[in-house]
C-alpha cells in the first residue's frame, strides 16, 4: 500500500513535469486525481485493510491528494501564464542596444570640474593658439628659458605657437576681471613630443588659480589636498616638493599617496609611495605686476595638473596614446 | 646629476653611509633636490691575487688556449688553462682563485672547471671580469713596481659606493656640484662644510712662466666676466689612479687621461668647469679673450667644424682661437699624451651668453650646462688651487709661475630686504624674526637685522636665483619644510561663480550625443595638410612651422578630416559599426585675432556600417541618409533648437544627399552622406554619414527658455490615406498639405508606407500616411472628422492631382 502511494507520487510528478498543455494536464488529472484516478482507487482498496489501520492509511492518501493537487494546481497556473508565446531559444545572443559614451579623458575633466565647482571654483577659457607673450612672457619666463626653444614648443608660421600649458588663461583672465578670483581652465595643450607610451604631443591640463588678500601656502595645500581626497579617496595624503617654474614661488610639485598601495610601494608608485600629480606655488610677483594686481595688496595661488595622468591612474591605462587612437575597442568600454 | 656618497663625504662631515641612504633620499626630495635614481656600486674583490706566468705549455686538445703555470705566493704553483691572448712568462697579472666573486661574471662564485679535459682551478683576468674597464683584449697586466705574487687586488680595487642621480632644476646652477649638493646637506642637517684635504702643488723657482691674459671691453661685458690662467710644467700624461677614474665613472663621465680627469673632476666637484691647454700650442704665450665674428668658424675638439655668429665667446692665442670659451676646447690645442706643459683655464662666462652660443652651435656640453645656470665667480681662486694641487698629485705637475687671474669689472649684486611679517603673509606660517634669519643663515645666505621684522640679506655669490624678497621666501619655506605648512580648511566663502554658459551647452552637447547611442573621440589638432587639402582646397589653415612630422604639419580647421581618419583607422582594424562624435575646436586663420586664429567648436558626427548588424533573426539594417537626419533631428531637438530650416546643401566633403540646418538666416551645420569618389580616394568604400554643428552658432539659436507643450486629454480619431501622385512630388509636400488644409484638428502625420509597382501606373508612386485628429478640449467623433479629412483628400487631389488608392 505504502509502496504504491509512492509510485503514484513519482508517476504524478513525471508526467507533470513532461505536460506542455492543457489537454496533458487533464489527462493527469483524470489519471490521478480524477473520480476514476489512482488516488481514488486506493481510497476503494481501503476496505481490504486492517479496519485498525484505515485510518492511518486514510490520513496518508488526503495529505498525497492535497500535495498532488497542489502541485497541480501550481503547474497549470504557470502553463497559463506562457500560453500566446512562442517557445524560444533563450540562448540565443540578445540584440544590442546602441549605447554611447563619454571619451575617458572627457570623463575625467568633468571629474574635476564638479569638483572644483563645488570648492567655488569657476570654469574659463582660452585659446590654444597662443602668442608667445601670453604663454612665456607675461608668466615670466625669461627669453633663454628652455621651454622656448622649438625642439620643445610647437610654432606656427604667423609668429603664433600651440600654448604649452594652460597658465596663459591665468593672464587672460586676470586681465579681463580684478581679483577675487578662483578659476579652473581645462583644456588641450602641446609639445614638440614624439608620442610614445607615456609622451604625446598634445595632452589636457587643468589649470587652477586662487587670487585674493591672505591667501597663502596653506591654502594651495589645503586646495588640492581637498581636490585629491575627493578624486582618489579620504585616506589620501599629499605632499609638497620644492621646484621651480617661471611663474610661481615658492613653487612646489605635488605627489599624491599611491592610490594602488595607499602609500606602502608598489609597481606603479616605483616603490616609493608617492605618484607625482603636477605643479604649484604661489603666483610670482612679476606675473601680478605683469596684469596690473598689486602683489602687495593681493597673493594667490596657481596648480596645473594633467588629465592623462589622472585617468592613467585611475582606468589603469599604461599607453597614453590609447586616448588618441580613438580605436572603438577601447572607447566603448567607458 | 650623479653624486656619490663616498664623494660626498669629502665635502661634510657625516660619515654617511648606506644606511643613511633612505633617509638622504627623502631629505634632499623634500629640499626640492629630488633623487630620481639611487644605484649601489660594489667591487668585492676577494680572493683576487697578483700571480706571475712561471710557464705556458700548449693545450693539448685545443689550439687556442693555453695551460699556464703561475706563482701566486703559496709554495704550490698553480695550473690553469688560459685563452686570453698576449700571455708572457714573467707578467704580473691578476688571479681569481676558487670562490672569488667577480663583477664582470655576475658576482658568482668562481668554480672549477674542466676545460677540453683539462681541469683549472682559477682564472686569469682582464678589466672586464674584475669590472674596471671594457678592454677585453688581454688580461689585466700588473706593475712590477707597485705588485708581488700573492698580493691581494682587493685593497687597491675594492669599491662600494652609492650613486643618486637628482634632477636639479634651471635655477639652481649651485647644485650641479658634490660641493652644492653637500651645501644643502650641512644646512639640512646643521652641520659645517668641510674641504678635501690636498697639498698644495710645488712651484718651481723663480718667476715661472709669464702669461698674459686679456679679455676685450665688450666681451668683459657680456661675455667673459673672468678668466685665470695657471700653467704648470713636468705634466706626465698618463692613466689616472684608480680612485680617481672610479668616482668619475660612478657619476657617468669616462677616464680619459689623468690631465683631463683632474678637469672633469674638480668639475664634478665644485660645480667650476675648467679647460686645459696642450701650452706648446698656444702661440705667443698669451691668452685673449674676444667675441667671435659673424659667420667665423672653429672646429672643436670633437673634430666638428663650428659656425659661429657675434655671440660666441673665443679664447684666442696670440694668432688664433684656441676654445670656444665655456662650451669646448679647440681641437687645436688639446692635451696630446706626449704634453708636458699645460695652461689650465678657470673662467666664468656669461650665463645667458652660453646658453644661446650652445644652442646656436648645437652643442651641450656638461661645461656649457654649468655656466648656463651660472657658476660661482667667486670661487674662481679656490677652485685653480684645487685643480693645481690635484694636478700635482696624479701627474706630477708643479705650478710654473703665478696664478693670473683678470676680471675687469668687479663683481657687485646690491642687498636685499625680506620682510618677515611677509615670509608668514606668503607661506601661512607664524615664524619668527630670528627662525627667519637661522634658516637663511643656514644656507649661508648673510642676513642683518635693520629694524624689527626687517632684515638685510646678501646672497651667497653661488646663489644667482636669489635676486627678490621673494625668492628669499621660498629659500625660507625650503629649509622649514614645506611639510610644516598647515592645511588651510578652505573654511573662506567660496565667491559666486563667474557663468560659463556656452560651455554648459558644450557639456550639455556631449551627454545628449552620447545619449544617442554615440561614442566620443579625442584626436589630435594638428592633422596632414594633404589631408585639409583633399578635403577642402578652398579652406585657409594654419601651418605649424616646427612640426613633429609631415603628417601633423597643419592645425585642422574642420573636425572631419580628424573624423574621417579615425574611422579609416577603426574600419582597417575591423570595427565595422561606427557611431562616433567629437566635441572641439577648429582652427582658422584670423588676421584681427591677437593670435592670427579664430577657434571655433565645432561637433562632428558620423555614422558608417550598420545600425543593426547582421543578426540570427536575418536582419541587418545599413546606415543610410534618413539614420542621419532622424539623429540630427533628435539632437537639435534635445538642444532646444526647433527653429530651423533644412535647406539643399553640396559642397567638396558632402554628395547632394545632404542637408544644411538654417536657423536665424544662418547656416549652423549640415548633414548627409559624404562623397562617395572622395571617400574613395581617403581609402574606403563604405558609404560614410556625418553631422557637423557650430556649436557656437546652434548655441546662439538656442532657445534658452525650454516650456512644456500641453497635450490633450481627450482620445484621437486615426485615419489612414494612400494617395498615388507623380514621383517628383515629395514626401514632405504631401505632409505640409495634409497639415494645412486639416487645420489645427491634425496632431501628427506619420508616413508608413512607400509603394510603387503593380497596380501603381508608370511614373507614379504610392504613399500612405496615418493622419492622428486631436482636439484640445473634446472627444472627436468619426462624423467630425470626415469633413475635414473629405478636404485634406480634395487638397491633395488639387495640388498634385493625387488620387486614392
Amino acid at each position: 500500500m505504502k509502496e504504491r502511494l509512492e509510485q503514484i507520487r513519482q508517476e504524478f510528478y513525471d508526467s507533470l513535469e513532461r505536460a506542455g498543455d492543457q489537454e496533458a494536464l487533464t489527462a493527469i488529472w483524470q489519471r490521478v486525481l480524477g473520480r476514476k484516478g489512482g488516488l481514488q482507487d486506493l481510497f476503494r482498496q481501503m476496505k481490504n485493510l486492517d479496519p485498525a489501520e484505515r485510518p492511518r492509511f486514510g490520513a496518508l492518501i488526503n495529505d498525497l491528494k492535497q500535495e498532488l493537487e497542489t502541485s497541480f494546481k501550481e503547474r497549470q497556473e504557470n502553463l497559463r501564464r506562457g500560453r500566446g508565446v512562442d517557445e524560444l531559444d533563450l540562448s540565443l545572443p540578445g540584440v544590442p542596444p546602441h549605447r554611447g559614451s563619454l571619451h575617458p579623458l572627457e570623463q575625467v575633466r568633468q571629474r574635476i570640474v564638479e569638483i572644483f565647482s563645488r570648492m567655488g571654483f569657476s570654469v574659463e577659457d582660452g585659446p590654444e593658439v597662443e602668442t608667445t607673450y601670453y604663454n612665456f612672457d607675461a608668466l615670466n619666463t625669461p627669453f633663454w628659458h628652455p621651454a622656448r626653444v622649438e625642439t620643445d614648443s610647437l610654432y606656427l608660421e604667423n609668429g603664433c605657437m600651440l600654448r604649452t600649458e594652460t597658465s596663459p588663461v591665468q593672464i587672460r583672465v586676470m586681465e579681463r576681471r580684478r581679483p577675487p578670483l578662483r578659476i579652473i581652465a581645462p583644456g588641450r595643450v602641446y609639445r614638440n613630443d614624439k608620442p610614445d607610451a607615456s609622451h604625446s604631443p598634445m595632452f589636457m591640463q587643468v589649470e587652477g588659480l586662487y587670487v585674493d588678500r591672505g591667501v597663502t601656502f596653506a591654502d594651495l595645500k589645503g586646495t588640492l589636498l581637498q581636490f585629491y581626497r575627493r578624486l582618489y579617496g579620504e585616506d589620501t595624503q599629499i605632499r609638497f616638493r620644492p621646484h621651480y617654474f617661471p611663474f610661481t614661488e615658492p613653487s612646489a610639485e605635488v605627489d599624491v599617496t599611491c592610490m594602488f598601495c595607499h602609500g606602502k610601494g608598489c609597481r606603479v608608485c616605483k616603490n616609493g609611495g608617492w605618484l607625482e600629480m603636477g605643479g604649484s606655488g604661489m603666483v610670482d610677483p612679476n606675473v601680478f605686476e605683469g596684469v596690473g594686481v598689486d602683489p602687495e595688496e593681493f597673493t594667490g595661488f596657481a596648480f596645473g595638473l594633467g588629465i592623462e595622468r589622472i585617468a592613467m591612474l585611475l582606468f589603469g591605462v599604461d599607453d597614453i596614446r590609447l586616448f588618441y587612437e580613438n580605436d572603438l575597442r577601447f572607447l566603448r568600454q567607458f | 646629476m650623479k653624486v656619490s656618497l663616498n664623494w660626498l663625504n669629502d665635502f661634510i662631515d657625516l660619515s654617511l653611509d648606506e644606511s643613511d641612504v633612505d633617509e638622504l633620499v627623502h631629505q634632499l626630495t623634500m629640499l626640492g633636490l629630488e633623487v630620481e635614481q639611487v644605484e649601489r656600486i660594489e667591487r668585492d674583490l676577494k680572493g683576487v691575487v697578483c700571480a706571475r706566468v712561471d710557464r705556458i705549455e700548449a693545450h693539448p686538445k685545443a689550439d687556442k688556449l693555453q695551460l699556464v703555470s703561475v706563482e701566486y705566493g703559496l709554495e704550490e704553483p698553480l695550473r690553469l688553462v688560459c685563452g686570453a691572448p698576449g700571455v708572457r712568462t714573467g707578467m704580473l697579472v691578476p688571479l681569481a682563485t676558487l670562490g672569488a666573486r667577480l663583477p664582470g661574471l655576475d658576482n658568482r662564485p668562481l668554480k672549477k672547471a674542466r676545460i677540453r679535459g683539462v681541469e683549472s682551478c682559477g682564472m686569469l683576468l682582464s678589466e672586464v671580469e674584475l669590472g674596471l674597464g671594457d678592454d677585453h683584449s688581454g688580461l689585466l697586466e700588473l706593475d712590477p713596481g707597485r705588485w708581488k705574487p700573492g698580493d691581494s687586488l682587493a685593497e687597491e680595487f675594492d669599491c662600494r659606493d652609492v650613486v643618486f642621480e637628482f634632477e636639479v632644476t634651471l635655477n639652481r646652477g649651485d647644485a650641479l656640484s658634490i660641493m652644492g649638493i653637500a651645501r644643502e646637506l650641512a644646512a639640512l642637517r646643521g652641520v659645517e662644510l668641510k674641504r678635501p684635504a690636498a697639498i698644495p702643488a710645488e712651484a718651481v723657482e723663480g718667476p715661472g712662466h709669464q702669461l698674459k691674459i686679456s679679455i676685450e671691453d665688450d666681451c668683459a661685458e657680456g661675455g667673459c666676466p673672468r678668466y685665470a690662467g695657471q700653467v704648470m710644467d713636468r705634466v706626465r700624461v698618463g692613466p689616472s689612479p684608480r680612485w680617481m677614474a672610479d668616482r668619475l665613472e660612478a657619476v657617468g663621465l669616462r677616464s680619459i687621461n689623468n690631465v683631463v680627469d683632474v678637469t672633469n673632476y674638480v668639475m664634478w666637484e665644485t660645480g667650476h668647469p675648467l679647460h686645459a691647454f696642450d701650452l706648446r700650442q698656444l702661440h705667443g704665450g698669451e691668452i685673449r679673450v674676444r667675441f667671435a665674428a659673424e659667420g667665423e668658424r672653429f672646429v672643436t675638439l670633437d673634430g666638428e667644424e663650428r659656425l659661429l655668429n657675434a655671440e660666441h665667446t673665443l679664447i684666442c692665442d696670440a694668432e688664433r682661437a684656441v676654445a670656444l670659451g665655456g662650451i669646448m676646447g679647440g681641437l687645436n690645442s688639446g692635451i696630446e699624451d706626449d704634453t708636458s706643459e699645460i695652461l689650465l683655464e678657470c673662467a666664468a662666462f656669461d650665463p645667458v651668453n652660453i646658453r644661446m652660443g650652445a644652442r646656436r652651435a648645437g652643442l651641450a656640453s656638461d661645461s656649457s650646462r654649468r655656466f648656463e645656470r651660472g657658476v660661482d665667480m667667486e670661487n674662481v681662486p679656490e677652485v685653480m688651487e684645487r685643480t693645481a694641487a690635484l694636478m700635482a698629485l696624479v701627474s706630477g705637475a708643479r705650478a710654473a709661475g703665478e696664478v693670473v687671474d683678470v676680471q675687469p669689472r668687479p663683481l657687485s649684486r646690491p642687498p636685499l630686504r625680506l620682510r618677515c611679517a611677509r615670509v608668514n603673509a606668503v607661506l601661512g606660517l607664524e615664524l619668527d624674526q630670528a627662525t627667519v634669519q637661522r634658516h637663511l643663515e643656514s644656507l649661508k645666505i648673510g642676513c642683518r637685522p635693520i629694524e624689527e621684522g626687517l632684515l638685510e640679506v646678501r646672497a651667497p655669490s653661488w646663489r644667482f636665483d636669489l635676486e627678490r624678497e621673494i625668492d628669499l621666501i621660498e629659500e625660507v619655506a625650503r629649509v622649514e619644510g614645506y611639510e610644516q605648512i598647515g592645511v588651510a580648511d578652505n573654511a573662506r566663502v567660496p565667491l559666486a561663480p563667474h557663468l560659463d554658459p556656452f560651455g554648459e551647452f558644450r557639456d550639455l552637447a556631449k551627454r545628449k550625443v552620447q545619449e544617442l547611442g554615440c561614442h566620443q573621440v579625442s584626436s589630435y589638432s594638428m592633422v596632414d595638410p594633404r589631408l585639409l587639402e583633399k578635403i577642402d582646397p578652398d579652406r585657409p589653415w594654419l601651418k605649424v612651422r616646427n612640426p613633429l612630422s609631415e603628417d601633423l604639419a597643419a592645425l585642422r580647421n574642420s573636425l572631419l578630416p580628424s573624423m574621417i581618419q579615425t574611422a579609416l583607422y577603426n574600419l582597417n582594424r575591423r570595427n565595422d559599426d561606427l557611431r562616433l562624435f567629437e566635441i572641439d575646436r577648429e582652427f582658422h586663420p584670423d588676421p584681427e585675432s591677437d593670435t592670427g586664429c579664430r577657434e571655433d567648436q565645432h561637433l562632428v558626427l558620423l555614422l558608417c556600417g550598420r545600425r543593426r548588424p547582421a543578426g540570427w533573426d536575418g536582419v541587418e539594417i545599413a546606415y543610410n541618409f534618413f539614420d542621419i537626419k532622424e539623429l540630427s533631428r533628435s539632437l537639435l531637438q534635445s538642444l532646444n533648437l526647433d527653429n530651423y530650416e533644412l535647406l539643399p546643401y553640396l559642397d567638396r566633403a558632402y554628395s547632394a544627399n545632404s542637408l544644411a540646418v538654417q536657423a536665424g538666416g544662418k547656416r549652423i551645420g549640415q548633414f548627409g552622406q559624404l562623397d562617395p569618389p572622395l571617400c574613395e580616394d581617403l581609402g574606403t568604400t563604405e558609404p560614410l554619414f556625418v553631422l557637423d554643428l557650430d556649436l557656437q552658432a546652434a548655441y546662439q539659436a538656442a532657445r534658452k527658455d525650454r516650456r512644456y507643450q500641453p497635450f490633450s486629454r481627450y482620445p484621437s480619431v486615426y485615419r489612414d490615406l494612400s494617395v498615388v501622385t507623380g514621383e517628383a512630388v515629395k514626401a514632405g509636400e504631401l505632409e505640409e498639405t495634409i497639415r494645412r488644409a486639416g487645420g489645427e484638428l491634425v496632431n501628427e502625420v506619420r508616413l508608413f508606407d512607400l509603394y510603387r509597382g503593380a497596380g501603381i501606373p508608370e511614373g507614379c508612386l504610392s504613399r500612405s500616411f496615418k493622419v492622428c485628429f486631436t482636439a484640445d478640449d473634446r472627444s472627436l467623433s468619426e462624423a467630425e472628422v470626415e469633413p475635414v479629412f473629405r478636404k485634406i483628400i480634395a487638397e491633395l487631389e488639387r495640388v498634385f492631382k493625387a488620387r486614392l488608392r
